[in-house]
């Protein structure tokens, strides 16, 4: 048992219709690093991160969560053990304000039931303040407090990619997974956005997998970097052993250019 | 056995209607994904539309078939041009099933305007003595029922099989993307596939009167067991519906005889549940997932 | 809970305190408390539908469930009325749960046609296994709390309506709680809400069971109330004008289901000599507001109200 790895994934296959998405993956994300996954479109990247996070299964292989299998797991007990996510495609409650959309994402913590809620006992309304001045806090963190009283599906994409990292801070996880959280942004924001993946590892120590396609920005921040093509791991190491892996150049960084 | 034959001909009867319009809500979620809670009413518009031009207005058979056609591709045609297509790229499902809904109950109420609550029939197509087999007596019009319903079932696959036209609807309900790649124009095609289901709604309205009596109210109950007929033979499959709609009827006309009439209503809601509840694929269908889409 | 909404509530219980006061006509009272009952089943699929994003097409089925079991159990068991309410609540959640547990994994048009079935067998089995079958039974007790049996209207609208305010004000609280928002939630994504960590089959499960409570609660006062129960009060198409009452009311909105129950239970008396035109009215009125005021009166009115005090 290696108490040093956050999460392990251990020959996940999975197919489509007899289209093979993953074939056989394994790979260790450690704790307190940024773990990048890289390759390119239909790589089955996004895949594995619904697998990790309970919204598909796998046909077969393990996924294991410190030192403990979360396979059977659904996606709520996956984020209350402490997985959260973002998603590519921006999954965000777009009729809600920016803030509820964070304090949704601290419900898990502060369930308080139907009846409670109905009759808006003290404990309630404490519990309640308590969960805005955290998500505020939050939202202090990623920058989106002048956003605060917005409707979410009003922001530019940008800060729609902010929110939702917002939201998976509010679930306190140990493990967080971006699925390419710098589509749509532009260079400032991706600046910005690095810097804040950076301290969400240095500062709030979580542990990070990133699925992402912007290059430079995955260069600059990762500490490990596996690489998928077609549904298989080809390489991985370093930003810098990855840079030169020449499998990996004609697979993927060739085809960039 | 005269008994059982007699029940087992009753059942086919209604089941032809029941098929008639689990075809008709096969069609329309094909083309949009829409589950058309109004369907059952083409059948009563057949039906006292019929009545109306035939007893009422004295007008010769086939003048009121034509007539009467035509006003059940007009309300279809108005319904989805009015109220379907405005919506439907709203893509809010709940939107669409009170729309529905709706135009149901809009239907419902033009015809209590126009008929009242009183129950309505005309005389069978033709005249003539009932065949007899093994003691079970056999109206005419009991064949002339199955008989419209096989005939309209093969025409209808010839058109989805063999005309360009029939052939487009296919491919929209394949795969709208591509076939609007295609050339095909999506927004009439939805419109044409409310305009058959609405046709063939009402030819089962027209056939069935003489049977059994039409009334304002019987849409909704039809609409349910069209329903039940449609995902008995997994939902989207054309030829499903009618094995469905054939074994509803034969277990409703079963039912009614041999346990108690006052339950008939209840075998297709309870088949309907246990099906969505157990086997959404349908009892007919292949187990292959089904395709439970969104929009 | 907002300052918007406890100046309703204010507001409410107000005209609830004067209008017996000021209008003497017992026969607008008896408007009232049938659309204080209405109100209370509006409000349970207003947050069912508007806010959890459910569908329910048989809610007339918990309505019918709270009106006989209450009813049954005073008439036949001779239980005391409030005791006879609380079971009725009770078989009407257990009937919840057993729907809700099957049907809310489907999505949408299933769960809409599945429900349906349900309110439909529910009405075939009272047609069938009820006291009198089609054509009811009378009798039922009046309301009676404590030792007093209400027999004014009068006094019955006062009971109502404080039902109503009582429901309304547990309903905001819920709305504006945590839980409101996870519902809120899971009607804008459910793979997002899921991914927060929240149980969407629980949560379904809850809001069912408590859209279905406040429905048979509203039976239950109106078995007690008009004393005489058939199943035709208990059929489709009072599912539908629960469904009318808040889509014209507006769906987003709690308050409207209140406006909405007033609305759909004044509109038939209203139009009392036109007897003939009401199915096709609703017909209209429903389709009409589908098509042009699909958000309903009430949150229709605070946004040009707002918009009014922008300028």
């Amino acid at each position: 048992m290696d108490s040093q790895i956050t999460i392990k994934i251990k020959n996940i296959s999975k197919s489509f219709g007899g289209l093979k998405a993953l074939e056989n993956v394994s790979f260790s994300v450690k704790t307190g690093q940024i773990h990048a996954l890289i390759g390119p479109n239909g790589a089955g990247k996004t895949t594995l991160m619904n697998i990790i996070s309970g919204l598909e299964t796998a046909d077969s292989g393990e996924i294991i969560f410190n030192d403990k299998p979360i396979n059977k797991l659904p996606p709520e007990k996956r984020t209350k053990i402490g997985i959260a996510r973002t998603f590519q495609n921006l999954e965000l409650f777009g009729e809600m304000t920016v803030l509820e959309n964070v304090m949704v994402g601290m419900y898990l913590k502060y369930e308080t039931g139907f009846i409670k809620s109905g009759l808006m006992l003290n404990s309630v309304r404490k519990v309640q303040k308590d969960i805005i001045t955290k998500s505020l806090n939050i939202l202090d963190y990623v920058g989106l407090n002048h956003r605060k009283n917005e409707y979410a599906k009003n922001l530019p994409v940008g800060e729609q990619r902010l929110l939702e990292i917002a939201r998976a801070i509010a679930a306190d996880p140990i493990l967080m997974l971006l699925d390419e959280p710098a589509a749509g942004l532009n260079i400032r924001e991706t600046k910005n956005l690095s810097i804040l993946i950076k301290n969400l590892k240095e500062e709030k120590q979580i542990t990070l997998l990133i699925v992402e396609h912007d290059m430079e920005l995955i260069m600059g921040i990762s500490d490990t970097i596996t690489v998928l093509n077609f549904g298989k791991v080809i390489a991985e190491g370093d930003p810098l052993s990855i840079q030169k892996n020449p499998d990996v150049i004609t697979a993927y960084l060739g085809e960039e250019d | 056995m005269s008994l059982l034959l007699q029940f087992l001909f009753s059942g086919l009867t209604t089941g032809s209607v029941y098929a008639l319009v689990g075809i008709g809500f096969n069609i329309v979620y094909n083309s949009t994904s829409i589950l058309n809670l109004a369907q059952g009413e083409f059948v009563v518009i057949g039906g006292l539309m019929m009545w109306f031009f035939l007893e009422g207005m004295n007008l010769p058979f086939a003048t009121s078939v034509a007539l009467t056609l035509t006003v059940a591709a007009t309300v279809a045609l108005l319904m989805e041009r009015l109220t379907i297509k405005p919506l439907l790229k709203k893509g809010d499902l709940l939107l669409m099933i009170m729309v529905t809904i709706a135009v149901s109950i809009l239907i419902r109420g033009l015809l209590m305007f126009k008929f009242g609550k009183d129950p309505y029939t005309y005389p069978p197509f033709t005249e003539g003595e009932p065949l007899v087999i093994y003691g079970a007596v056999i109206t005419q019009q009991t064949l002339w029922v199955i008989g419209i319903t096989a005939l309209s079932i093969v025409i209808l696959y010839l058109f989805f099989n063999k005309t360009m036209l029939g052939r487009a609807m296919k491919a929209c309900s394949l795969d709208i993307k591509a076939a609007r790649l295609m050339g095909i124009n999506v927004s009439n095609m939805v419109m044409l596939s409310f305009i058959i289901s609405g046709l063939i709604g009402a030819i089962g309205g027209i056939a069935i009167t003489p049977i059994s009596l039409m009334e304002y109210d019987k849409g909704a109950m039809l609409s349910v067991k069209g329903f039940c007929a449609a995902i008995m033979g997994g939902l989207g499959r054309g030829r499903g519906a009618v094995v469905g709609g054939f074994t509803l009827g034969i277990l409703e006309s079963f039912t009614a005889g041999y346990i108690h009439s006052g339950f008939k209503d209840a075998v297709a809601l309870l088949i309907m549940l246990f099906i969505l509840f157990f086997r959404p694929a349908g009892i007919f269908g292949k187990t292959e997932t089904l395709r439970l889409r969104k929009f | 809970m907002g300052k918007g909404n406890i100046l309703s509530l204010l507001i409410l219980t107000l005209v609830i305190i004067i209008f017996p006061i000021v209008i003497k006509d017992t026969y607008l009272h008896t408007i009232g408390i049938f659309a204080g009952i209405n109100a209370l089943v509006a409000i349970g699929l207003t947050i069912l539908m508007g806010y959890a994003g459910q569908i329910s097409l048989g809610q007339a089925a918990f309505y019918g469930i709270g009106a006989y079991i209450s009813a049954i159990l005073s008439l036949h068991f001779g239980l005391p009325v409030i005791l006879s309410i609380f079971l009725a609540l009770l078989v009407s959640s257990t009937a919840a749960i057993i729907l809700a547990i099957p049907a809310l994994r489907l999505k949408g048009h299933y769960l809409a046609v599945a429900t349906l079935g349900f309110g439909e067998i529910i009405h075939i089995i009272l047609h069938e296994w009820g006291p009198g079958g089609p054509s009811g039974f009378g009798d039922i007790p009046k309301m009676n709390l404590f030792g007093y049996t209400f027999t004014s209207t009068n006094d019955y609208f006062y009971l109502v309506w404080m039902c109503v305010v009582v429901i309304m004000i547990f309903s905001l609280n819920l709305i504006n709680s945590m839980t409101g928002k996870a519902l809120q939630a899971m009607h804008g994504s459910e793979i997002a809400t899921q991914t927060a960590g929240i149980n969407l089959t629980k949560l379904k499960i809850k809001v069912f069971i408590l859209s279905s409570i406040y429905a048979s609660l509203a039976g239950a006062m109106y078995a007690h109330y008009v004393t005489f129960l058939s199943p035709s009060s208990f059929s489709l198409f009072h599912s539908v004008l629960f469904l009318m009452m808040v889509v014209i009311g507006g769906i987003s909105n709690i308050w409207g289901g209140i406006v909405g129950a007033l609305i759909i239970t004044i509109l038939p008396e209203v139009l009392r000599g036109f007897k003939e035109f009401d199915i096709l009215l609703y017909g209209l009125i429903l389709t009409l507001f589908l098509l042009f005021m699909r958000k309903g009166l009430v949150p229709m009115t605070i946004d040009t109200y707002k918009r009014w005090i922008h300028r």
